[in-house]
C-alpha cells in the first residue's frame, strides 16, 4: 500500500518521531520546479506530488530511475533517468536522461539527454556531450551538442565541442569553438559539393 | 574553486597560521602578540555548511540502485536496493532492500527486508512489514516484524506481530499481540 506524498502526511510522519518540530518540517520542505528556473535555496511550503527531491547533504551512490519530476541538489554518482523533468543543481557524476532538463549552477559530468529541451544556466559546468530537441546554453559546456531543434548560446557561454544543430542564435560575448554545422539531418562534406562550384561565376 | 570538489556555500577563508581563536582586537597582558594577525574582526573558523533540516523526497515511482546517504531527514517512498544511511530521520514507505541507518524511523504501510539501526526512536506502522533484525533506542510495533529486536523501550500494540528474540530493558505488551521467540528483559 503505497501512500501519496503530501506534505500532512510526512508532518503527521515526523511528528510519530518524539520531539521533531513541525515547523522544521515546513521551514525545510523544498520545492523546486526546474521549468521555471527558480533558485533550489528556496523554501515553499507544500511539495508536490511525486516528486523525487535529494535536497543538498544527500548523495546517492548509484543509479535512480523515475516516472517522476527529479530535482538534485545534493549529489549522485551515477545515472538518472526519468521520463520526466529533471532539474539540477548540485553534481551528477553520471548521465542524465529526461524529457526537460534543466541546470542551474550545476556540475555534471557525463552525457546529457532529453526529448525536449535542455537549459544550461547559471555558472553551470558540463563535461560530456547534450543530445536533445532544443538547447539553451548560458555556461560552460566541455562536449558535443546535437540538437534538431534551436542552439541558442547567450553571452555566458562557453562551449568547447562540435555543434550540430537545426537552428543557432548567438549573443555577443559567447564563446564557441568547434565545428558548427547547420542542418536538420545527418551529412557528410561531400554531399555540400555541387553547392561550389564556380562555373557560373563570371 | 572547483566545482566538482567544494562545497557551493561560499566559506569565509580561515585567516592563515594563527592558532589563536580570539576575535577580538583587543590586546591581553603578557601574550605575544603579533600585529598582522590582529588587524581583522573576523570568524576564524570557516563556515560549515549545516544540512541537518534538509528533506530529501524520494517518489513512489523512483528505483535507487545503490545507497542513498543523507545528513538531513529522508522520505523514502520509493523503491530501493541498497543502503539508507540518514543522519537525521527516516520516512519509509516505499521497499527497501538493504541495511537502514538513522536517528529515528517510521515505517509506514511498506514491505522490507533490511536490518535497521536507529539511535532512537523506530515506530512499525500498521501494514508494515519488515524482515531484520532492529537495534534502536525504543520501538513501537503496530505492524509485522520478523526479526530479532535489541532496544532499551519495546512495545508492541495490539495488532503487532512479531517473531523473533526480543532484548530489552522496558518491554510492553498489549492483548493481542503476537509474539513467537524469546524476551530478554
Amino acid at each position: 500500500m503505497k501512500v501519496d506524498l503530501k506534505e500532512d502526511y510526512i508532518i503527521d510522519s515526523f511528528k510519530l518521531i518524539e520531539g521533531y518540530d513541525p515547523q522544521k518540517i515546513q521551514a525545510s520542505l523544498i520545492l523546486a520546479d526546474p521549468l521555471e528556473g527558480q533558485d533550489h535555496l528556496f523554501s515553499v511550503n507544500g511539495i508536490s506530488e511525486n516528486m523525487t527531491i535529494l535536497s543538498k547533504g544527500t548523495v546517492v551512490d548509484g543509479n535512480m530511475e523515475s516516472s517522476s519530476a527529479v530535482s538534485i541538489s545534493g549529489k549522485i554518482n551515477g545515472n538518472v533517468k526519468t521520463s520526466s523533468d529533471i532539474g539540477v543543481a548540485g553534481i551528477v557524476q553520471g548521465d542524465i536522461s529526461s524529457r526537460n532538463s534543466s541546470l542551474n549552477h550545476a556540475g555534471v559530468r557525463g552525457n546529457i539527454y532529453a526529448a525536449e529541451d535542455v537549459s544550461i544556466d547559471n555558472s553551470s559546468v558540463v563535461v560530456g556531450n547534450v543530445n536533445a530537441r532544443n538547447v539553451v546554453v548560458n555556461s560552460k559546456v566541455k562536449g558535443d551538442i546535437i540538437a534538431l531543434g534551436k542552439v541558442s548560446f547567450r553571452k555566458d557561454t562557453l562551449a568547447v565541442g562540435n555543434i550540430t544543430a537545426g537552428l543557432i542564435n548567438m549573443e555577443d560575448g559567447a564563446k564557441i569553438s568547434g565545428a558548427v554545422t547547420l542542418t536538420t539531418q545527418s551529412y557528410k562534406p561531400e554531399d555540400f559539393d555541387q553547392e561550389f562550384k564556380m562555373e557560373d561565376i563570371k | 574553486m572547483s566545482i566538482f570538489n567544494a562545497p557551493k556555500e561560499v566559506t569565509a577563508a580561515p585567516a592563515a597560521k594563527n592558532t589563536n581563536q580570539n576575535t577580538s582586537i583587543e590586546k591581553k597582558a603578557g601574550e605575544n602578540m603579533q600585529k598582522e594577525q590582529e588587524v581583522k574582526v573576523v570568524e576564524q573558523k570557516p563556515a560549515v555548511p549545516n544540512y541537518k533540516d534538509e528533506i530529501a523526497v524520494v517518489s513512489p515511482s523512483t528505483t535507487i540502485e545503490g545507497n542513498i546517504t543523507t545528513e538531513g531527514n529522508l522520505v523514502m517512498s520509493g523503491k530501493i536496493v541498497g543502503n539508507i544511511k540518514s543522519k537525521g530521520n527516516l520516512i519509509l514507505n516505499g521497499s527497501s532492500n538493504g541495511d537502514i541507518s538513522c536517528e529515528s524511523v517510521v515505517l509506514d504501510a511498506c514491505d522490507t527486508t533490511s536490518n535497521v539501526t536507529a539511535s532512537m526512536n523506530v515506530i512499525i506502522k500498521e501494514g508494515t512489514k519488515i524482515t531484520g533484525n532492529i537495534k534502536c533506542k525504543s520501538i513501537t510495533i503496530v505492524g509485522t516484524v520478523k526479526g530479532n529486536i535489541n532496544a532499551d523501550t519495546v512495545f508492541l500494540k495490539k495488532t503487532a506481530v512479531v517473531s523473533g528474540d526480543i532484548t530489552a530493558k522496558q518491554f510492553m505488551m498489549e492483548a493481542g499481540a503476537k509474539l513467537k521467540g524469546k524476551v530478554d528483559c
